[in-house]
């Protein structure tokens, strides 16, 4: 075609007539569809139609019949109409013919055909039966939830281009927004639909490649459209800056309740009930433990992210990885907890006393950088969604949404400080603080415990015995046969269509710690996984691991507890909260799977 | 977790409820938004002085073949005759913008009106693309039904055979002719909603 002028799509838009092809072929010999290549936008004014420039082949598949010898001559015809555009438009139509004389030698390859073919075939839309792709019915929306299955694909100008010509407004402006399950694609419904339809289908395409080829832009996608529905309470169909700004708050103010940063936070409480005579002293404290919270926060991040763009894949808690960090966190925490026994007095951090100003100062902000330390292997809710869309933002938003959960973190102990008087409700400093001081000094016990083991899995001194492996699958019947994860296993298991749960988890993950207790070893949970038939995969990341970081980015998320589910059909995989519950899980389980 | 899900499911709901400014677009079923366009004699016609009377917009272009396949063939100027002999008012609008394909001033569009022997009740001129933007008209031909209510009964394509070629004019089925005869008769329009096809509109 000359410069400006176009054909159409099959479907051509809001104006214009996909062409068409009018078979006459011998008796027996059938024609297969259209190989349609992927079309582009062409826009003029408000009015956008699907087509292609300058060049474009249209490849269809002639089938002999089975018993055919060859031995006569055979013509096929083909009656072409189509319509050119530039801003005018000329209908065109051919008669082609094609004749295959009789021959009985073998068939021979046709230079100019192979040639054109291969031009084509990286035209054509790629399947997409490995991707993970959801379309969800909204009010006004479509929203195109996909995740490539190579979570460092770079997209540019993704573009949807429906079949049906009356779903989505063809001018409209298709958002592609970053989402915690990969990417959504925005699209507004066409003021022409008469009913919803049952199947999205249609071909998705970019301006960089979807895979390694270089060549392959364009994907073939149908998927069956899912309502909005409570489907996943982690995931959030939009996740703009404020939002995550928003999550990070809640998350912090939720990190107070963990087991590790309650000891750390109830003691800076006790110091505060005995300068509660002094205001002015408690606020500055208060201040500087909101510092210590949100520089240990700062500093954190940045270390990520320095990390994360140096190449490395790393997720939120990388730092209890490393077992010499778990060894001087686990000292810390071991030499608080004989602090409160009594064992010695040390003037230092958390006992805020009036006079002892300097220290106690100085105190106020390190036992924000402890409290913050101790708080990261701690997901709480809302917190990974945010940590995980904070790291696939620009530096300076990264900071910002660190700095919401830091003061979200914080609020509450400000919040005491800046309002001394609701500590009145706490009884006079007596006897009764001795005990506490023990109870939170075996809290913290505890916790040290729990770093010692986690320090013995990480160098192999013993084994995980609620991590069983492979070979303990025929053990009890009322356990959960966990396997081990790894890319490859899932991949194939999907491809067998198996419902699958995967289990992200470590041994520094307090959280995981909590649900694997008290939800995943629970016997109506092992259970319903075996009257399910769901193959349970545990990724343990209590180590530094590559390939498990990067499927976590790949699901939207860096940090853990992550839970997984697919169901046995080709679906979206269905993210579970950060903190489950029995009930929860066995619900979520028989939702979305369905026995054979 | 619950609760906090479904807040959150809310929250999010709220980022799709944004209105959608791009497209002025009519909606079967719904009022026809009024307009006043000034005719090739150069009167002035508002769609609201039409009340108690079926109306059909079609927008068109004389150099388009696929609005040159329904008056070449006179499917057209058939249609006009006959429902505008029912009463119906039949406001045919061209929405070319100046110097654009199609855009003829208003006397060398009546020549036009007179060699192809077409009868609507008033050629229309839109060369600013308003009304046809605010109807989201999109293609030539792309018609519009609205009742004695004022209400849009159909919007859409003039038939189902999607081609330039008038021999299939023939075998196709009139969306046009159907929705009116079905508002006439007080029935309710079958296909009252077709992606219209055809050359775009030069706006």
């Amino acid at each position: 075609m000359d410069e400006d002028w176009h054909v159409y799509w099959k479907n051509p838009g809001d104006s214009g007539l996909a062409p068409t092809i009018e078979w006459k072929i011998p008796e027996g010999f059938t024609v297969g569809e259209i190989q349609w290549p992927y079309p582009v936008r062409i826009n003029a004014g408000p009015l956008t139609s699907f087509g292609y420039e300058k060049e474009v082949i249209l490849w269809s598949q002639i089938f002999p019949p089975k018993e055919f010898a060859e031995l006569e001559t055979v013509e096929i015809f083909a009656n072409v109409e189509w319509l050119a555009c530039r801003v005018d438009c000329i209908p065109g139509k051919a008669e082609l013919s094609l004749m295959f004389p009789k021959s009985d030698g073998p068939p021979e390859i046709d230079p100019f055909g192979s040639e054109v073919l291969g031009k084509s075939r990286p035209l054509w839309p790629m399947d997409s039966s490995s991707w993970s792709i959801r379309v969800v019915n909204h009010p006004e929306k479509f929203v195109i939830k996909f995740l490539p299955p190579h979570s460092n694909a770079s997209l540019k100008d993704v573009v949807f281009f429906p079949d049906d010509d009356q779903l989505i407004e063809h001018a409209a402006a298709q958002e592609l927004q970053t989402d915690p399950m990969g990417y959504q694609l925005i699209l507004t419904k066409s003021h022409l639909m008469i009913t919803v339809p049952n199947y999205i289908e249609g071909v998705l395409t970019q301006a960089l490649s979807w895979d390694d080829s270089s060549v392959h832009r364009a994907l073939k996608i149908k998927v069956m459209l899912e309502d909005p529905g409570p489907a996943s309470s982690s995931t959030v169909g939009s996740l703009n800056l404020w939002l995550a700004c928003l999550f990070a708050f809640l998350g912090g103010i939720i990190l107070n309740f963990m087991p590790c940063v309650l000891p750390v936070l109830s003691l800076k409480i006790l110091g505060l009930i005995k300068s509660a005579d002094n205001r002015r002293k408690i606020l500055i404290s208060g201040l500087l433990f909101v510092g210590g919270v949100v520089v240990s926060f700062w500093i954190l991040a940045g270390i990520l992210v320095a990390l994360q763009s140096a190449g490395h894949q790393l997720g939120w808690g990388f730092q209890f990885q490393s077992p010499v960090f778990v060894i001087a966190i686990a000292l810390v925490l071991f030499i608080l907890a004989l602090n409160l026994f009594g064992v010695f007095e040390i003037r230092f951090a958390l006992n805020v006393r009036p006079g002892v100003t300097s220290l106690g100062y100085w105190g106020s902000f390190l036992s924000g950088i402890l409290a913050t330390v101790v708080a990261t292997p701690c997901t709480a809710p809302f917190m990974g969604t945010a940590i995980g869309f904070a790291l696939t933002q620009p530096p300076i938003v990264a900071l910002l949404i660190f700095t919401c959960l830091g003061l979200g973190m914080a609020s509450p102990f400000l919040l005491l400080c800046i309002f001394p008087g609701a500590l009145r409700f706490i009884p006079k400093p007596g006897k009764w603080m001795y005990g506490l001081k023990v109870a939170l000094g075996i809290l913290l016990l505890a916790c040290v415990v729990w770093l010692v083991w986690v320090l013995g899995l990480q160098q192999g001194f013993w084994t995980d015995l609620s991590h069983p492996t492979t070979q303990n699958l025929n053990v009890k019947n009322d356990k959960i046969s966990w396997q081990e994860f790894s890319p490859e296993l899932l991949a194939q298991l999907r491809t067998q269509g198996k419902p699958v749960f995967i289990d992200f988890t470590a041994a520094w993950c307090l959280s995981c710690q909590v649900n694997d207790r008290l939800v995943f070893q629970n016997d109506k949970v092992a259970r319903t996984f075996k009257e399910l038939g769901i193959t349970a995969l545990k990724a343990d990341w209590t180590n530094h691991s590559e390939s498990i970081s990067k499927t976590l980015s790949g699901y939207g998320k860096n940090s853990i507890p992550l839970y997984v589910l697919y169901g046995n059909q080709r679906e979206a995989p269905f993210i579970l909260p950060e903190l489950v519950t029995v009930d929860l899980v066995v619900k979520v389980l028989q939702q979305n799977i369905k026995r054979d | 977790m619950n609760r906090i899900g479904k807040v959150l499911m809310v929250v999010s709901m709220l980022f799709f409820l944004a209105p959608n400014i791009l497209h002025a677009a009519v909606t079967t079923g719904e009022a026809a938004p009024d307009f006043t366009l000034t005719d090739t004699n150069g009167q002035s016609h508002s769609l609201s002085q039409f009340k108690e009377k079926c109306v059909v917009l079609e927008w068109f272009n004389h150099d388009c073949p696929f609005v040159k396949k329904h008056y070449d063939s006179g499917n057209m100027q058939a249609l006009q005759k006959e429902y505008t002999g029912k009463d119906v008012v039949w406001l045919a609008i061209n929405s070319s913008a100046a110097g654009k394909e199609g855009y003829y001033n208003a006397e060398q569009t009546n020549q036009m009106t007179k060699d192809k022997a077409a009868a609507p009740t008033a050629v229309l001129l839109d060369a600013d693309g308003k009304v046809g933007q605010l109807y989201g008209a999109q293609t030539t031909p792309h018609m519009y039904i609205i009742n004695p209510e004022g209400i849009l009964i159909y919007q859409g394509a003039i038939d189902d055979k999607k081609s330039a070629d008038s021999a299939d004019i023939a075998t196709s089925k009139n969306y046009v002719k159907s929705a009116l005869d079905a508002a006439m008769a007080g029935q309710p329009v079958g296909d009252s909603t077709t992606k219209s096809y055809g050359c775009s509109v030069k706006y």
